[in-house]
C-alpha cells in the first residue's frame, strides 16, 4: 500500500516537472502601450505558441530583458505563453528591445553562465526583437495657449486700425 | 405766416438731426444690430465650457442663460459707445470723400450719405473691435487666471470680468 502511494506519488511529481524537448517557439505577437495619457506605465507583452517534440504542456519559459529575467504564463490550452512587464512612463526606452527566451535547462545553463562571467556559451530558444516607438505625452505646444494667441492678434490688428482712424 | 412757419419747420428739422447726429440712440436697425450680435458672442462661451471645461448644460443652463444675459447687456452698452466715438472720427475723415459740398443744393445730401457711411463704418467696426476684445480677455480668464477653480466659478468670473473690463475701456475716448 505505501509502495504504490509512493509510485502514485513519483509520477506526480515527475509529471509537473515534465521539460520541453527542442521547444519549437512560434506565432510571436508583441505589443505595447503608447498613450501616456491613459496610462500610468508602459506595458510589454510577448505572446507564443510553444510546441514540445514530447508534447508536454504548461511548461516553464524564461525570458531575459537587460540582465532581469521574467517567467512565462499560460493559457488554458498550456501551449500558448504570455511573457510580460510594465515600467513607469520616464523609465521606459522607446527604440529597439531585445527579448531572449529560454527553456528551464537553457535558463539555468544562463544563470552558471552568468555566475561564471563566460556568456557566449548560453543559447536562448529565440530572441525576439521588436520596436516600442515610445508613448505619446500630449501636443508639444498647448492648443489653448495657441487659440489664445491668435485672438491676441485679431485683437492688435483691430486696436491698431482703430488707433489710426482716431488719429 | 406759412413762410415763417415752414422756415421754423426747416430750422427744426436741421436741429433734430444734429440731435440725432450728437446722441447716443440708435436706431432700431442699429439696435437689432448690437443686441443681436451681443447675444451670439455672449452664447458662444457657452460651448467652449460644456466641451472643455465639462460644464453640462441640461445641469447649468440657469446660469448660462443668467451669464449670457447680463454680459449680453454689458458688451452691447460697449458697442453703442465704441461706435459713438468713432462714428465722428470717421464723418470727419471723410471731408475728402464729397468735396463739393459747398454747394448748398447737395450739402443735406452730401451730409445725409456721409452720416450713413459713418453710421455703417462705425457699426461694423466696433462689433469687431468689441468682440475681439472680448473673446480675448475671455481666453486669457478662463485658460490663464482661473483655470484652477471650479468650471462654475471659471464661468462666472471669466464672463463678468471680459464683459465688465469691455464695457470699463469702451467708456474712454
Amino acid at each position: 500500500m505505501k509502495s504504490i502511494f509512493f509510485a502514485v506519488l513519483i509520477i506526480a511529481t515527475s509529471a509537473s516537472g515534465q521539460q520541453c524537448n527542442q521547444a519549437k517557439i512560434l506565432n510571436v505577437r508583441t505589443s505595447t502601450s503608447e498613450n501616456s495619457k491613459l496610462n500610468t506605465e508602459t506595458a510589454f507583452i510577448i505572446q507564443f505558441k510553444a510546441q514540445c517534440q514530447n508534447n508536454a504542456r504548461n511548461v516553464p519559459f524564461y525570458a531575459e530583458i537587460d540582465g532581469k529575467f521574467l517567467t512565462s504564463s499560460a493559457d488554458a490550452t498550456g501551449e500558448n505563453y504570455e511573457i510580460s512587464w510594465s515600467e513607469p512612463i520616464k523609465k521606459a526606452r522607446s527604440g529597439e528591445i531585445k527579448v531572449r527566451i529560454f527553456d528551464e535547462e537553457g535558463y539555468g545553463a544562463f544563470r552558471k553562465a552568468q555566475r561564471s562571467g563566460d556568456l557566449s556559451s548560453s543559447k536562448d530558444l529565440q530572441t525576439v526583437t521588436f520596436y516600442h516607438q515610445g508613448s505619446y505625452k500630449g501636443p508639444s505646444v498647448q492648443i489653448e495657449f495657441l487659440v489664445t494667441v491668435l485672438f491676441g492678434v485679431i485683437f492688435y490688428f483691430a486696436k491698431s486700425s482703430m488707433n489710426k482712424i482716431q488719429n | 405766416m406759412s413762410a415763417k412757419s415752414s422756415k421754423s419747420k426747416n430750422l427744426s428739422q436741421e436741429e433734430e438731426a444734429l440731435l440725432q447726429d450728437y446722441s447716443r440712440d440708435l436706431s432700431t436697425k442699429s439696435s437689432a444690430l448690437f443686441y443681436g450680435n451681443a447675444a451670439i458672442v455672449s452664447a458662444v462661451p457657452i460651448w467652449l465650457f460644456w466641451k472643455i471645461h465639462q460644464m453640462e448644460p441640461t445641469n447649468n443652463y440657469i446660469y448660462f442663460i443668467l451669464g449670457t444675459l447680463f454680459t449680453a447687456y454689458l458688451i452691447s452698452f460697449a458697442y453703442k459707445n465704441v461706435k459713438f466715438v468713432l462714428k465722428h472720427k470717421i464723418f470727419q475723415n471723410l471731408d475728402n470723400v464729397f468735396p463739393n459740398e459747398k454747394e448748398k443744393k447737395n450739402e443735406d445730401r452730401s451730409l445725409k450719405k456721409k452720416n450713413e457711411i459713418a453710421e455703417y463704418e462705425a457699426t461694423t467696426y466696433s462689433i469687431f473691435y468689441n468682440n475681439s476684445l472680448f473673446l480675448f480677455i475671455l481666453l486669457v480668464a478662463s485658460f490663464v487666471i482661473f483655470k484652477n477653480f471650479t468650471p462654475l466659478f471659471n464661468y462666472f468670473l471669466s464672463m463678468s470680468i471680459a464683459s465688465g473690463l469691455l464695457a470699463l475701456f469702451s467708456t474712454s475716448k
